[in-house]
């Protein structure tokens, strides 16, 4: 994609291009940075490896994770890598799930939070007025009350399959979101290239959609990756309290909270699904400042 | 200034108004509360339900039973909850046990941000910058209720070898226990210590983040230079110069945090059999009570409002280049 070189990445991009003998566009640029940055690399190899695990394995197992076998209570072993619970179900079996639900719940929450928070702000930061005065007085609202309780709530009111969860997360975080674009569109509708496109006629969603949205799709790619780790966090915590996925299915957070009290006894039952948790979530974190880095190569950040 | 703090503070009862009155509105839609109370063994008889409908106003329409509940509010009335108790009975031990362990926790994590965030920018790319860095990631990739989970049972296994109760993790005090001022401290404090760290562990991360990233800004800025240039001692340009205007980003990032830290407290206290304002949400839900959801509410969007509020004119004060108007 060729762009006028007119927001920080283009001008990085330009100086660099001097010193180079073939042009590069700009996301060749963020993909060659990205690419150097080694933790995040690694971080990207081992989501998509334990991803691919949690979608691949269960189907050549013998036994889904509701099977009920009957060693009880058993430590991790061959048979069992992550030991059972009580009655007998396997622990991998049941991480395996989780991890699966995380990542549907939060890959659905993502996008569905980034469609609405990009069109409100988008619609805020350009046209301003008073269509920005009562999108962002309601996000004031929505930002009023903790997304727990809000979530609380809708899920009260729509059951817990996975993707009802993901709407009510998405819909909920779509609110912070849309403030982030709406200050991205507002300093770039200023820039020489939107009045340049609306001399020669470009029509309001031209600009909005072709102009202004690639050129604000940095911090937004960013945000999108924030955006998944928070929702696993937001999924697992809310299952965990019982408001979120309902038995017979799992999720990380309805494992730990039948873990968390046979920490002693049992601490399989404890410490492989939160273990599940945090390596799927620091990893998408390491991405998403990886990304930060390769979009934005003027703001310091820690080199790896 | 004062035109700025009552303007928002307008602002600000119109959102409390639009945002209680949405969550009423989404809750009372979604179940009966009176459902399981048929289900009781045995049944109350169909005129205490009705009782208890009439009581609840539940026969009357949502809008309507909204401003029921506002109009007992500005009277200092907050309602009854399902079983008839009034709620503001309950809920104020609640909200002192919860706004302890926030507190607490907000200050314990607000100080070893500023410490760690301040000493990692000025070691830029060192070991300890790294470490933090890392220790920082882990952290904000933990959720609240396992973090809890971790500390609890680390805190068994010390106790267990140290053969005494060192770290109490059941409730926010020992049930019946007399030991005087100095053995009831104690006491609370043995309670404390660990859903504090939990709490504030998940917030100091994301906050030392911010404090390393505002400081890198300043350290990079020409006045830090010719202050330094000047002759005024590093650790003074530092302090004064420095960490004042590196300070500025910060209040914003706990202010809208706080919603977060309130979410975590919920989980925290959960997992620790705290009898606070997160048990009371929990049940509020469960049972579609909305007169104790809305008197959450009230609570803590009052507290989020008064928060980003803060923020704002500690902004002005801290940084006299911003006006407000």
């Amino acid at each position: 994609m060729t762009t006028v070189p007119t927001t920080p990445q283009d001008v990085q991009a330009g100086a660099e291009r001097e010193f180079t003998v073939a042009a590069r566009s700009q996301w060749q640029m963020v993909a060659r940075r990205f690419f150097a940055h080694k933790l995040a690399m690694v971080s990207l190899v081992v989501f998509i490896l334990v991803v691919a695990a949690a979608f691949i394995i269960p189907l050549f197992m013998k036994h889904g994770y509701q099977y009920q076998g009957e060693d009880l209570s058993v430590g991790p072993s061959s048979k069992h890598l992550f030991g059972t619970d009580s009655i007998g179900h396997d622990v991998f079996a049941e991480v395996l799930r989780g991890i699966q639900t995380s990542v549907k719940v939060s890959l659905l929450a993502m996008i569905v939070g980034e469609v609405i928070g990009i069109i409100i702000g988008a619609v805020a930061g350009f046209y301003r007025g008073w269509a920005d005065s009562v999108l962002m007085r309601a996000v004031d609202v929505v930002l009023t009350v903790p997304v727990l309780v809000l979530v609380l709530v809708l899920s009260r009111l729509t059951g817990g399959n996975w993707w009802s969860m993901a709407l009510i997360i998405g819909g909920v975080t779509a609110a912070p979101t849309s403030r982030l674009v709406r200050s991205v569109f507002l300093s770039l509708r200023e820039r020489e290239y939107v009045e340049a496109a609306r001399a020669l006629g470009a029509t309001d969603n031209r600009i909005m959609w072709r102009h202004l949205l690639p050129n604000s799709l940095g911090p937004i790619i960013v945000d999108a990756t924030l955006a998944v780790a928070g929702a696993i966090l937001t999924e697992s915590a809310l299952s965990f309290i019982g408001f979120g996925i309902q038995p017979p299915d799992v999720s990380l957070g309805t494992l730990i909270n039948d873990g968390v009290n046979a920490s002693q006894t049992r601490p399989w039952l404890f410490y492989f699904p939160g273990l599940a948790i945090i390596i799927v979530v620091l990893t998408v974190n390491f991405i998403g400042d990886g990304l930060r880095d390769a979009l934005d190569p003027t703001q310091q950040r820690v080199r790896a | 200034m004062l035109p700025f703090i009552v303007r928002r503070l307008l602002i600000s009862i119109v959102v409390l108004l639009v945002s209680t009155f949405g969550v009423f509105v989404l809750q009372a839609n979604s179940g009966n509360p009176l459902a399981t109370l048929t289900t009781r063994q045995p049944p109350p008889p169909p005129s205490t339900i009705n009782a208890l409908r009439d009581q609840l106003h539940l026969n009357v329409p949502i809008p309507l039973r909204y401003f029921y509940w506002l109009g007992g509010v500005l009277h200092g009335d907050l309602g009854k909850n399902i079983n008839g108790i009034p709620v503001k009975s309950q809920i104020f031990a609640r909200l002192g046990t919860t706004i302890e362990l926030v507190l607490v926790a907000m200050i314990v994590a607000l100080i070893l941000a500023v410490l760690t965030g301040v000493i990692s920018a000025v070691k830029q790319y060192s070991v300890l910058d790294y470490s933090t860095t890392f220790v920082g990631f882990v952290l904000i990739s933990i959720p609240t209720f396992w973090m809890a989970g971790l500390l609890k049972d680390v805190a068994i296994r010390i106790n267990q070898s140290a053969g005494s109760t060192i770290f109490s993790f059941s409730g926010q005090s020992t049930p019946d226990y007399n030991g005087g001022f100095f053995g009831n401290l104690s006491d609370r404090a043995s309670h404390l210590i660990l859903p504090t760290i939990t709490l504030a562990l998940i917030s100091y991360a994301s906050w030392s983040r911010y404090q390393r990233a505002s400081m890198l800004d300043v350290l990079n800025s020409d006045y830090m230079r010719l202050a330094r240039a000047k002759g005024v001692p590093w650790r003074k340009v530092l302090v004064r110069h420095g960490l004042r205007t590196a300070l500025i980003p910060l209040t914003t990032v706990v202010a809208i945090g706080f919603g977060a830290i309130i979410g975590g407290a919920v989980v925290t206290e959960t997992v620790f059999d705290w009898h606070g304002m997160g048990e009371y949400l929990i049940e509020a839900a469960r049972t579609i009570d909305t007169n104790e959801m809305l008197a959450w509410l009230l609570f803590s969007a009052t507290a989020v409002v008064v928060f980003n509020l803060i923020a704002d004119i500690l902004y002005a004060v801290l940084d006299p280049r911003i006006r407000l108007g």
